[in-house]
């Protein structure tokens, strides 16, 4: 029996992912069905949905589950979500597709049909209701009017670039996945499902995990906040974005050895578990941190750290909006649907030179000429501002 | 802005992480064979 959160969603963990002869037959089927290109995107998310990452999502969502999760977090039948998780398609392949079609979705990288898809209802996108998204989901508290977001979110918020860039339409309907591509043996060892972090959590008696979040190397405070996690949870899940990555991004194999070092030399390497997911960044910000723990709790994370600007995209939000919006998303009363996972909430941390290690504002008493700010947005205005709450030193 | 540091050569702050980690990363970049621009972009892109 396990002493872990249970996955989202009531259901257990709900994977589409087939094995076996099922899994056989699946492709033979597929080779006969249309093929439609998918993006990296879809790509992760058809993946999470195979492994049970995105329970209870069986599928990609209808029109009133993309309004739902819109305009007050919830897919139709009353489940939390934070993001939608839809399917976009040109109007030409659009119609030559009929509701009831099953068709198959190609990585156009290696064209390996990752899954197949019962299309159940096929809907136009306007422009207008892409910008409503993006105004839902992509636009800070403090942002004064939807005018002043769309001033610079055109040109400089990578989610609302993605989203305006989507095809005419979405298709909705339950996915049965295929493969999980490169990821099982290119990541081996980091790259789980989550069946399988649970097990590892339930070996070691695990019962309250806190997961952190990374997609760049682990720095000083990336180590502060998972030792914090493991002074007041059993044990603490660094888990790596290991999906598509931009040119110039540091390779997931590259951050995976800056974090063996680290648990080799300054932790208690028992307290500590190293994961990857296969999903691409959606630049949501506070939304985005609620996915995080909404996907964490699928994996076994009852707690998602969440530290200054967790998932920031450059000053669109404030820096603990995605701390305080976990206390104002909506907590459904059936059982399951509502999100489980909590955050860990920590203040910003950075090192100070009189306290002599890393401190956060709720614990050291000193000035900003003490402090060095080691992330990358502080480092970045440093740089160009030369701001003396930030002081670079050389090496 | 760590990558643009790392990738031109440039100092880290100190304290940015530790030194066993910074090695790895050095390692990396002086290893590298198609070295990519790194353009400092007002989208900060998560943890």
């Amino acid at each position: 029996m396990s002493n872990l959160i249970p996955p989202h969603g009531g259901k257990g963990l709900t994977c589409c992912l087939l094995e076996g002869a099922e899994l056989e037959a699946e492709k033979k089927k597929a080779a006969g069905l249309k093929q439609i290109p998918i993006t990296p995107r879809a790509k992760g998310d058809l993946i999470m949905m195979g492994i049970g990452g995105f329970s209870p999502l069986t599928g990609f969502m209808t029109k009133a589950d993309w309004k739902g999760v819109c305009d007050n977090y919830l897919i139709a039948d009353g489940t939390f979500w934070p993001i939608p998780v839809t399917f976009d398609v040109s109007r030409a392949d659009a119609d030559a597709i009929k509701e009831g079609d099953e068709i198959a979705l190609v990585d156009p990288q290696t064209n390996v049909v990752m899954a197949t898809m019962k299309v159940t209802e096929k809907y136009e996108m306007s422009e207008d209701e892409k910008k409503y998204e993006c105004e839902k989901v992509f636009m800070g508290e403090g942002t004064p009017s939807a005018d002043e977001f769309w001033k610079i979110a055109k040109d400089d918020h990578p989610g609302v670039q993605m989203v305006m860039n989507q095809k005419e339409f979405n298709l909705a309907g339950p996915v049965k996945v295929l493969s999980e591509a490169e990821y099982p043996e290119k990541y081996k060892g980091i790259y789980q499902r989550p069946e399988e972090s649970r097990k590892i959590f339930d070996d070691r008696g695990w019962k309250e995990v806190a997961a952190l979040q990374l997609r760049n190397p682990m720095h000083r405070s990336h180590e502060y906040l998972a030792k914090i996690a493991v002074e007041v949870c059993d044990g603490v899940f660094i888990h790596s974005l290991v999906g598509n990555l931009k040119p110039g991004d540091i390779p997931a194999d590259v951050r995976v050895k800056c974090i063996d070092v680290l648990v080799k030399n300054y932790f208690v390497e028992d307290k500590v578990v190293q994961g990857g997911y296969p999903l691409d960044m959606r630049y949501a910000g506070p939304r985005e941190g609620l996915l995080h723990a909404t996907f964490r709790q699928n994996y076994g994370c009852s707690r998602m750290i969440i530290g200054r600007d967790h998932a920031g995209v450059g000053d669109f939000y404030g820096m603990f909006e995605a701390q305080t919006i976990f206390d104002k998303i909506p907590a459904p009363e059936e059982p399951g649907k509502a999100l489980l996972c909590t955050p860990l909430k920590i203040d910003w941390t950075f090192y100070c030179h009189k306290c002599d290690g890393m401190a956060s504002l709720r614990t050291c008493p000193h000035g900003k000429e003490d402090r060095v700010l080691l992330d990358r947005k502080s480092t970045r205005l440093s740089l160009r501002h030369h701001a003396p709450e930030a002081p670079l030193r050389g090496r | 802005m760590l990558r643009k540091l790392l990738s031109e050569g440039g100092d880290l702050p100190d304290h940015f992480g530790r030194d066993e980690v910074v090695v790895v990363l050095r390692d990396y970049y002086e290893n590298l064979t198609d070295k990519v621009e790194i353009k400092t972009h007002k989208a900060a892109t998560g943890s």
